[in-house]
């Protein structure tokens, strides 16, 4: 089967982004991807099972994610728990919208756009 | 806590319930999971932001779902069908091809002694099953075309689908009314059918053209719809000319015969580079 085209496939949704971005360090079930989204985004992204699934069902059409075929062990997680996990192809799409994205910031950077936002940030938006 | 955990449940149940909102396939594939995260979710936004942090959740979620059933649906539609189209396209457009050059020389070739009702039957039929036919060949040239070009593929495709539908409908009501005569508003209307449709396909031809989508018979959307915007617009002057002259004249006959012709090869095409990229590779 082959890849989709890698530059068609960018620019990634917000919430594609975020789901890649959960499974970049390990795999995760459907809970698991939501949690972590929330906690690294301090709740400002939640995203619910429709999003979520709808998402999941179209990477792994697009070959960027994989289903982990290894069970959880029962004592541990709920065996009936699907895994996921990204595959190459999909770190490299990562990889590229992640430079895409940088490259926007150095544009609105070289803009000045950021100094005072990094400063409020800092203060904590004061 | 009883009455907070008959709560979850009563959720959970709903929540299960509208699950067959999304199209069947989906749900079987993903409902389960969906269901169980559902249940993870409102446990713990109950424990960590009590009632109301749990009615938000259940109204995010609940106008989530209708939301992305919708787009499930829509999927469905455009996806499904068209994955399998994409395999049988190639085959269907060709035999839609055959299907008018056969009809069209034997109705206007050979002239069979059959009154006018029958050879407006068979001419509706021959419409419609070539029609569809030929509607899987663009559901399948519509697959093949470059990803790049997502807003022109799908306003040429969606033009040249209402074109299709259209004439089809009018073809019906050709059947149905089984008149000889059309007014000048029907004329109209299957003209302009026609000319979206055409139209439609040019569109799609110009883009697949610039891909080499189908190799060296990219030529052949262009040609089809080349070929039918010069039917529709010989047919009316040939009509002109007077009643019964339509059927002798020998360009008019040539062009829908080449017409028909031009599906064919563009069936072969579809055929014959099914199996490659789908997509043109892009210099390193």
């Amino acid at each position: 089967m082959t890849e989709p085209d890698l530059e068609s496939l960018l620019p990634l949704s917000p919430s594609v982004f975020h789901i890649l971005l959960a499974l970049a360090d390990e795999e995760r079930h459907g809970y698991g991807i939501m949690q972590e989204i929330r906690l690294r985004t301090d709740g400002q992204v939640r995203l619910v099972p429709g999003t979520l699934y709808g998402a999941i069902k179209r990477l792994l059409a697009q070959q960027l994610i994989e289903e982990v075929d290894a069970r959880p062990d029962p004592a541990i997680d709920d065996e009936r728990r699907r895994y996921y996990r990204l595959t190459d192809f999909g770190q490299r799409v990562l990889r590229a919208e992640a430079a895409r994205l940088a490259s926007l910031v150095r544009q609105a950077d070289a803009k000045q756009l950021l100094s005072g936002w990094s400063q409020s940030l800092a203060t904590g938006g004061e | 806590m009883r009455a907070t955990s008959k709560l979850l449940t009563l959720a959970g149940r709903v929540y299960r319930l509208l699950l067959y909102v999304y199209p069947t396939p989906f749900r079987r594939e993903y409902g389960f999971d969906m269901a169980q995260v559902f249940r993870a979710d409102t446990h713990d936004t109950l424990q960590e932001c009590g009632m109301a942090g749990l009615i938000g959740l259940c109204f995010l979620t609940f106008t989530d779902l209708l939301k992305t059933a919708f787009a499930e649906h829509i999927w469905e539609v455009f996806h499904m069908p068209m994955e399998k189209l994409q395999r049988l396209s190639g085959p269907a457009a060709a035999i839609g091809g055959s299907v008018w050059v056969s009809s069209i020389i034997w109705i206007f070739g050979f002239e069979p002694r059959v009154n006018w009702e029958i050879l407006v039957s068979i001419l509706v039929v021959v419409f419609l099953l070539s029609g569809l036919l030929m509607g899987m060949g663009l559901g399948g040239l519509y697959r093949r075309l470059p990803t790049g070009s997502h807003p022109a593929k799908r306003l040429t495709f969606g033009l040249s689908l209402l074109g299709l539908v259209l004439y089809n409908a009018a073809s019906i009501a050709l059947f149905l009314t089984m008149t000889s005569r059309l007014d000048e508003f029907s004329l109209i209307a299957i003209f302009g059918s026609f000319f979206a449709y055409f139209l439609g396909i040019a569109g799609m031809g110009i883009i697949a053209m610039s891909g080499r989508v189908l190799g060296r018979w990219s030529f052949t959307p262009l040609a089809v719809s080349a070929l039918g915007l010069l039917f529709i617009i010989v047919v009316p002057k040939t009509g002109e000319a007077g009643q019964g002259s339509l059927a002798q004249s020998l360009p008019v006959l040539a062009l829908l015969a080449l017409y028909g012709i031009s599906w064919l090869l563009l069936g072969v095409g579809l055929w014959s580079t099914h199996e490659e990229p789908l997509v043109r590779e892009r210099p390193a």
